[in-house]
């Protein structure tokens, strides 16, 4: 044998082997994601904004002047609130304006930086990255890094809805963590949950056109906004799809829509926000003009509560400052507003002792690079960037927080070790805080001129719209807290109790009197039995499914119950009536199918508009085998299925198969932490008869409970 | 010995947490029950405006149940203005003293309290603070155990929880701050020079080396300057932990052991008490003998070697 000879046979192999890892690059590379866009039936294009136009130096120069005023003019106003005369107070204000030291501070120093660099057209995330290509993040140990930006932002929650890895405190009803230890992690969060909240959710509700008739319009038509899409980063035609599916990452056109000034710039105008349609679809206008550029910053509430506001104060807070979202519906295509507040917690001054203090949200979620902490508990699905990061009251109030009254403060403080900060101070939502929302009885809207949803309940008082739950930091698949009490006598069963049953007597009421309004437009509706499914949804489950119920409570969610110290938290509750597919069902619900939001509002027909929005092709592939084996088999675990039936429920001539509108079997139970007051509750307003805390039902034995409503100290 | 009142203690201490209580009528002296209805609370506490730390109020019933004052009530030793709630302004007033109940004991004879107050006050902390270092600044009454009562098969325990007496103040800036109104460098920092600083920790107690002299001066506690800093004084055979932290469990192994087992078997490993002459006279013979038999093997060998002829290849 000789080493030199020529093997071909040998070469050929080494060069097919080159080839065929070559073709797999270049398959994986170019021609994968366009296999995978048309599967998913997702259209990327590059994106166009109007508002981003070149202006001229002298332009540029009038507007970084009228900015600086107006900033100027701001910070006089704030100056001189204390002048009680107009008169005076006009004098001081144009005597600041003109006042060297007042004038100088520079407040948007980008302005000098664009000047500089001769920028003087925005456009988007490349202006952006032009001098931030990288940023420096200092990570929970202190360490600093270098990362890319735009990875940064692209791997970050805001742009991405959902995460593939763990930290989610949120376990499955077969009694695993969500994407834990051993488990086959799945890609989860906003993006593929739908929700009664918002009737659908990202994929079939991303950008949609409305035509309303509202009544002042007599006759003539509106169109309007609506859609997921208002409240994301990113600009495309579809949500962050691709990057949840394997071997795929963000297309570059959809990074270059990512809208970094509805983040960072305080002058960013919510009337640009709106759905604009072109040949490729439909998709969210984004403010790119060099009155927004200029301003840039770090976030300010403000910017937070662009979007935010909509899950905080909600949709229809009243005295929001200038700029707020709801206050600016947009230059056209006015967005929708909407009506019932997720969760009733307003961060406003007058609500919100934190936001008076004037305290930006970054205070307690401290950033680390574009990844924002939420805290290390949860209730519901959705992906935390920072899953170890604590955002809690102790860590600036320390454990003994009460300091002013002598006589009160050690026995205040004493109740930490069971009762959370939020449960005492905390005292309300607001009024039009949802609690049960009918999605299959829509009503027709005047002032909007659209058929809506119903909110048969809706109230922000204790017991009402919010109630108190022993709280570990875990939740279940559907948003329930759990914990359990530690002195209790394991009775305390929410599942079964608080979470499955409204019994207080006015919420009843209230129910009944929606149903029977309801029922002037619905004849056919029973009324008593709509007020009896919708305050015992255990109702509609047949004995063996309540009974298997029961065993997985007791088997698979106690032990989760058990963990860690638990301790009393208010938690607002929810429930919605949906259409569910009922080849899926368990014994905490069934998977809900979302609506389609021009369907719904503009026809009123709740199952045409099903029907439509699961014509969607990525439900179409939710119910083909591949996204079955990717992540619904394992969806369904969690969700207290055996596994994904993946029987479409759509047949042939168009007509729904096995579904039906039910409660969600529970209602969900959604963290409140905001609207903070400074003042918290007095003793009495536990410990006595009628108190706010049932404590039998949160556990305590019978007599301890009399004990606690009686103490006699308070005698 | 102690089983029974221990246990029944502490199935009062339960009984009170699950039980039915009847309302506490207040003409009459508060029970145990009553007092722990607050002191119980576990987060039972508030920020000192005078120094900025956080005063604990709570009493755990379960380390009450475990220590030198488990037969003790609440009563016992608090006095009767404690009786209404609230009652900040009397718990202000109150002084309590150790010497106070501990004049008649027989089981612990005033002379010996006298004589740690002695050693005490030449300490460093009351040198610092003479008017508010008191014995309560580092024994906590309700769940003091005496290392004399503890076995000597639990000494990492008695580490752990004298440690933290010291820990509790000099673990943070703020701690010691909130009694001097001093900032001062953290245990980390002034204790880097002691090779593996948390084994130290995890197995000695700071007063093993921050008192002065050995036996009876356990209260003398001296600063960094006059703290023993030499390894030998404990890693040796005549270690001062001997008289120390060892001396209860020295005592204990000899009445259970044998005085030679204990000597000879005793489990500690490094401190020097182990090490035994012979041993190290054996183990240095060993080493000589195999050197010697390795140098006399390649002696043999070059010797063999020279006396064989070459043989020469073509």
């Amino acid at each position: 044998m000789n080493a030199t000879t020529f093997h071909p046979a040998r070469h050929i192999k080494r060069i097919a082997l080159l080839l065929g890892l070559g073709v797999t690059i270049g398959v994986v590379r170019w021609i994968y994601p366009g296999l995978l866009e048309s599967y998913i039936g997702v259209t990327n294009a590059p994106l166009t904004y109007a508002n981003s136009v070149a202006l001229s130096d002298r332009e540029f120069e009038t507007l970084a002047d009228s900015l600086t005023r107006a900033h100027r003019e701001e910070r006089a106003l704030a100056q001189t609130a204390e002048e009680d005369v107009p008169f005076a107070r006009r004098l001081k204000i144009n005597l600041l304006m003109k006042t060297g030291s007042f004038a100088k501070k520079a407040p948007f120093p980008h302005i000098q930086y664009f000047r500089k660099a001769g920028i003087r057209q925005y456009q988007g995330p490349e202006t952006c990255l032009g001098c931030h290509e990288t940023i420096k993040v200092t990570d929970e140990q202190g360490r600093i890094q270098e990362v890319d930006t735009m990875q940064d932002v692209v791997e970050s929650v805001h742009f991405k809805f959902q995460s593939s890895s763990g930290g989610f405190s949120t376990y499955g009803f077969d009694g695993r963590q969500v994407n834990g230890a051993g488990v086959r992690p799945i890609p989860v969060g906003k993006i593929d949950r739908a929700c009664g909240v918002p009737g659908s959710f990202t994929w079939t509700g991303w950008a949609d056109l409305v035509t309303t008739k509202p009544a002042h319009a007599n006759g003539a038509t509106e169109t309007r906004s609506e859609g997921c899409g208002q409240c994301h980063i990113g600009g495309g035609y579809h949500p962050a799809t691709e990057q949840m599916l394997p071997l795929h990452n963000a297309p570059a056109s959809a990074k270059a829509g990512i809208d970094c000034l509805i983040c960072h710039s305080p002058t960013y105008d919510m009337n640009e926000r709106y759905v604009i349609e072109d040949g490729n679809g439909r998709r969210w206008n984004q403010d790119r003009s060099m009155k927004a550029a200029l301003t840039v910053g770090p976030p300010t509430s403000q910017t937070c509560l662009y979007c935010h506001q909509h899950n905080m104060g909600g949709d229809l807070e009243k005295s929001l400052p200038p700029g707020a979202a709801p206050d600016n519906l947009g230059h056209k295509n006015k967005r929708l507003l909407h009506p019932g507040a997720k969760r009733g917690t307003s961060f406003q001054p007058d609500h919100d002792v934190h936001a008076a203090a004037g305290m930006a949200c970054t205070d307690c979620h401290k950033p680390q690079g574009h990844k924002i902490p939420r805290g290390t508990m949860g209730v519901d699905l959705v992906a935390n960037d920072l899953p170890g990061r604590k955002v809690d009251c102790e860590s600036c109030h320390t454990a003994a927080p009460h300091v002013k009254d002598p006589e009160d403060r050690a026995l205040l403080n004493g109740h930490v070790a069971r009762v959370s900060c939020e449960a005492c101070h905390i005292k309300k939502l607001r009024d039009d805080n949802t609690v049960l929302r009918d999605w299959i009885h829509p009503v027709w809207n005047e002032e909007e001129g659209a058929f809506v949803f119903k909110d048969v309940f809706q109230s922000g008082l204790a017991g009402r719209g919010f109630t108190f739950l022993w709280f570990n930091g875990n939740g279940t698949f559907l948003a329930n807290a759990l914990g359990d009490n530690p002195v209790g006598d394991g009775s305390y069963n929410p599942l079964m109790r608080q979470l499955a049953r409204i019994e207080d007597p006015m919420a009843i009421e209230a129910i009944r009197a929606s149903a029977m309004e309801l029922a002037k437009t619905y004849p056919d509706l029973d009324v008593e039995k709509y007020v009896k499914e919708a305050t015992d949804p255990l109702s509609t489950l047949s004995p063996e499914m309540l009974e298997k119920r029961k065993k997985m409570i007791e088997e698979k969610i106690r032990p989760i119950m058990a963990k860690g110290q638990s301790k009393i938290y208010p938690f607002k509750v929810f429930n919605a009536i949906m259409y569910e597919d009922m080849n899926n069902q368990g014994p905490f619900g069934a998977m809900i199918l979302p609506f389609d939001y021009p369907s719904y509002y503009e026809g009123g027909d709740p199952l045409a508009s099903v029907k439509r929005a699961i014509g969607h092709p990525i439900i179409r592939r939710m119910y083909q085998t591949p996204f079955k084996l990717f992540m619904m088999d394992e969806f369904m675990r969690y969700f207290g299925v055996e596994k994904w039936q993946a029987e479409y429920p759509l047949d042939k001539e168009g007509n729904l198969k096995n579904v039906e509108a039910h409660w969600m079997r529970q209602m969900g139970s959604l963290m409140i932490n905001h609207g903070i007051r400074k003042e918290g509750r007095g003793c009495k307003d536990c410990h006595a008869k009628s108190g706010i805390l049932d404590f039998v039902a949160l556990g305590y034995p019978p007599e301890r409970a009399e004990e606690l409503r009686n103490l006699p100290e308070l005698r | 010995m102690n089983a029974i009142p221990l246990r029944l203690f502490f199935t009062s201490a339960v009984l009170f947490l699950f039980s039915i209580l009847s309302p506490v009528s207040y003409a009459d002296p508060p029970s145990d029950k009553a007092c722990l209805r607050c002191h119980g609370m576990a987060t039972l506490a508030y920020q000192d405006p005078t120094t900025g730390g956080v005063r604990n109020l709570a009493i755990d019933a379960k380390a009450m149940a475990r220590s030198e004052h488990r037969k003790l009530s609440c009563r016992d030793c608090h006095g009767t203005g404690l009786d209404d709630f609230p009652h900040f302004q009397e718990a202000k007033r109150e002084r309590l003293e150790c010497l106070k109940c501990h004049e008649k004991s027989q089981a612990f004879p005033r002379e010996r309290f006298e004589a740690i107050n002695k050693s005490f006050e030449r300490s460093i902390h009351y040198q610092a603070m003479p008017e508010t270092f008191t014995c309560f600044s580092c024994h906590d009454p309700h769940d003091f155990r005496a290392i004399s009562g503890q076995s000597g098969a639990d000494l990492p325990g008695v580490v752990a929880q004298d440690n933290a007496a010291c820990r509790r103040c000099h673990d943070s800036s703020e701690g010691i701050r909130n009694q001097t109104g001093r900032l001062f460098a953290t245990l980390a920092d002034t204790h880097a020079w002691l090779p593996e600083t948390e084994r130290h920790w995890g197995k000695v107690r700071c007063i093993e080396c921050h008192t002065r002299g050995r036996y009876k001066q356990h209260h003398f506690i001296v600063g960094k300057n006059d703290a023993v800093r030499a390894c030998e004084a404990c890693h040796s055979r005549n270690s001062l932990l001997a008289a120390k932290l060892y001396r209860h469990r020295i005592r204990h192994e000899q009445r259970t052991a044998g005085f030679i087992h204990s000597i000879v078997m005793n489990d500690a490993y490094i401190i020097g008490m182990t090490r035994h002459p012979w041993l190290d006279w054996g183990g240095a013979v060993l080493v000589a003998l195999t050197l010697a038999g390795v140098a006399g093997h390649g002696l043999a060998r070059y010797l063999s070697a020279r006396s064989t002829p070459h043989e020469h290849h073509h």
